[in-house]
């Protein structure tokens, strides 16, 4: 129906608006810098994923996710690479970035073979108070975004323009200044090894959060390219290194509900009875 | 006969008629083999003739048994007494007792003693020699569901999931006392034939390999991986492992679980062998033959669930498979 063709913007990083020449590095980032568990370095998958890791293993509350700026720490927001980033917060950075890059990117100097006509924007909500919007026309921010404003497939998805996030956790972890190596490969190393035949758990057994992989990814709204390594490149890697487990609902143990030995419970068939120790 | 009867692979004849709780080769002899059953009976069969030999009324459901050597077994049961059997005479002796159903009993040749394990929370030492009475008493953390022998060490798994390692020059305290790395119940365990370590099972398909130096260097090592478990409808079903056994020569082990299957596995390099078919029932109990030529399997079903009332249980059946290297012997 007449879409814009995208704009190559690199992808970020939502919690520390870094950019990234590639998905799989921005995801790396994301699971050393902001995935990884204080307590014992197992590197999750999501924000979420590292919250119910912490409460569940160490028992403690992670009330944001570390190393993140003060207003893109919320725990509650899965967001796995360019996945599940609030819109509003997608097309602010797409203008920022429009707005830096100047005419370079523009869709004109692709060879789309479109005419870079902005398309309606009559359902996207406006933009609201951020100071870099200066001089940007209202609705002239629309650079390989999607007509409708909201970009099917995203989780979780706060309708809510970045001016409007709560503050919270505004006064604690500022992005601070890294001593340790970006993608600290060597930590990765004290992970059991993955091996053929056995699949080894992580330290624990517990539950751990699943990457948001929404079955009706969209694919209009990222490079395509992306799109496509992302998927192969997650299965990869929550295979043998995460301990990934089927969550408990999904699983059955066969076993009767009480904690107690089949022997114990096997006692308790009325034709074993009467040996049961009174 | 199973499902897919191989080649390689025998039921034995006369087997006993409710669930068997543990099969056991002899210590010394590939030929023999003892059942114990909660048909109140200790069978022992002639392996290579595929013959009952001898059957021992304990007059109570036998939880454990094992050979003291090749005349004489040992047994625990329902009836809180320990019982030993003379294979030559048929003679038959109560040693002693425990205040609760005995659940495990196995022969230390280290010390030459019997080792027995209860539910009352203890366990006891036996002198083969003189059985009359226990040698000693040790508490342990709660009811004792498995026990293994590691040398000079016993290997103790409690209802609590605590693993308890005493040495048995000094039963004055407890060597170790360890919470089970596992996050469910205990359900067996098994000392590797180097005795260096220990293989541990639980009910939720999981197993955990653990060595006994506590130091972090060594400890470092110890793992844990899941098994025994199929996915139907996308609904995951897992299993109990409820039986290990070592290859002596080959240090390799095997596990059953109530999923019916047996499999072999490689615990240093971290690699499964070979997986079996699919047996009639659970897995109750696995022994290997003293050589590591034969691998008794007790196929037996252990009220995992609860049973429709119209359909027949499946049998209890004990299988005596030949297995080969490449079955057995790490690659």
């Amino acid at each position: 129906m007449g879409r814009k063709k995208k704009k190559p913007t690199k992808p970020w990083c939502w919690y520390c608006n870094r950019e990234f020449d590639d998905e799989k590095i921005l995801i790396q980032h994301q699971k050393a810098k902001h995935f990884k568990c204080h307590v014992c370095h197992k590197k999750l998958f999501t924000g979420p994923g590292l919250a119910i890791h912490c409460m569940q293993v160490h028992k403690e509350t992670l009330d944001h996710v570390p190393n993140a700026l003060p207003n893109r720490n919320s725990v509650d927001i899965e967001i796995y690479g360019m996945e599940g980033i609030p819109p509003d917060d997608l097309r602010e950075h797409q203008r920022e970035a429009g707005n830096s890059n100047g005419a370079k990117e523009s869709p004109a100097a692709e060879a789309a073979p479109t005419p870079a006509i902005p398309p309606p924007m009559s359902h996207a909500p406006m933009p609201q108070h951020h100071p870099q919007l200066v001089g940007m026309p209202p609705f002239g921010m629309p650079l390989g975004m999607s007509p409708y404003g909201m970009p099917p497939g995203f989780p979780m998805m706060p309708p809510m323009p970045a001016g409007a996030m709560p503050p919270f956790g505004a006064h604690m972890m500022p992005m601070p200044p890294s001593g340790r190596p970006l993608f600290p490969a060597a930590q990765s190393l004290q992970q059991p090894a993955p091996m053929s035949g056995i699949p080894v758990p992580g330290p624990t057994p517990a539950v751990v959060s699943a990457p948001p992989m929404p079955a009706n990814r969209s694919m209009h709204d990222v490079d395509p390219k992306v799109t496509l390594s992302a998927p192969a490149d997650i299965k990869h890697w929550s295979r043998p290194s995460s301990g990934l487990v089927v969550p408990i609902e999904g699983t059955k143990i066969i076993h009767p509900e009480q904690d107690i030995s089949l022997e114990e419970l096997r006692m308790k068939l009325s034709r074993y009875r009467r040996w049961l120790v009174k | 006969m199973s499902g897919e009867p191989t080649q390689n692979e025998i039921a034995l004849q006369d087997c006993p008629t409710d669930g068997i709780s543990a099969v056991k080769f002899s210590n010394s002899s590939n030929q023999y083999l003892l059942a114990s059953s909660w048909d109140e009976y200790v069978r022992v069969y002639d392996v290579q003739q595929d013959r009952c030999k001898h059957k021992f009324d304990h007059t109570s459901p036998v939880l454990d048994a094992c050979f003291y050597n090749t005349t004489h077994i040992w047994s625990g049961g329902a009836d809180k007494t320990v019982r030993l059997f003379d294979l030559h005479s048929g003679a038959d002796l109560r040693a002693g007792t425990h205040d609760d159903a005995v659940r495990c009993v196995e022969y230390i040749p280290d010390v030459n003693q019997i080792v027995t394990g209860s539910w009352d929370g203890n366990i006891k030492l036996w002198d083969p020699r003189r059985p009359v009475g226990a040698v000693s008493t040790h508490a342990q953390d709660n009811k004792v569901y498995t026990l293994a022998v590691c040398g000079e060490r016993l290997i103790v798994g409690t209802a609590n999931r605590k693993i308890l390692i005493w040495d048995l020059r000094n039963m004055a305290y407890v060597q170790q006392k360890r919470d089970s790395s596992l996050k469910f119940q205990t359900r067996a365990i098994r000392a590797f034939p180097d005795l260096t370590g220990y293989v541990l099972s639980s009910i939720e398909g999981r197993v955990a390999v653990e060595y006994l130096d506590p130091s972090p260097d060594v400890q470092k090592k110890k793992y844990a991986f899941k098994c025994h478990r199929t996915k139907e409808n996308g609904i995951e079903n897992i299993y109990p492992v409820n039986a290990i056994a070592f290859h002596s020569k080959y240090g390799t082990f095997a596990t059953g679980g109530s999923d019916g299957f047996v499999n072999i596995w490689d615990g240093n390099n971290k690699k499964r062998l070979c997986q079996f078919h699919k047996f009639p029932s659970s897995i109750a109990s696995l022994s290997f033959s003293p050589d590591g030529s034969m691998l008794a399997i007790a196929s037996s079903f252990q009220h995992e669930y609860t049973l429709d009332p119209n359909v027949e249980p499946p049998p209890d059946q004990i299988f005596i498979r030949h297995v080969t290297d490449q079955e057995t012997r790490p690659k």
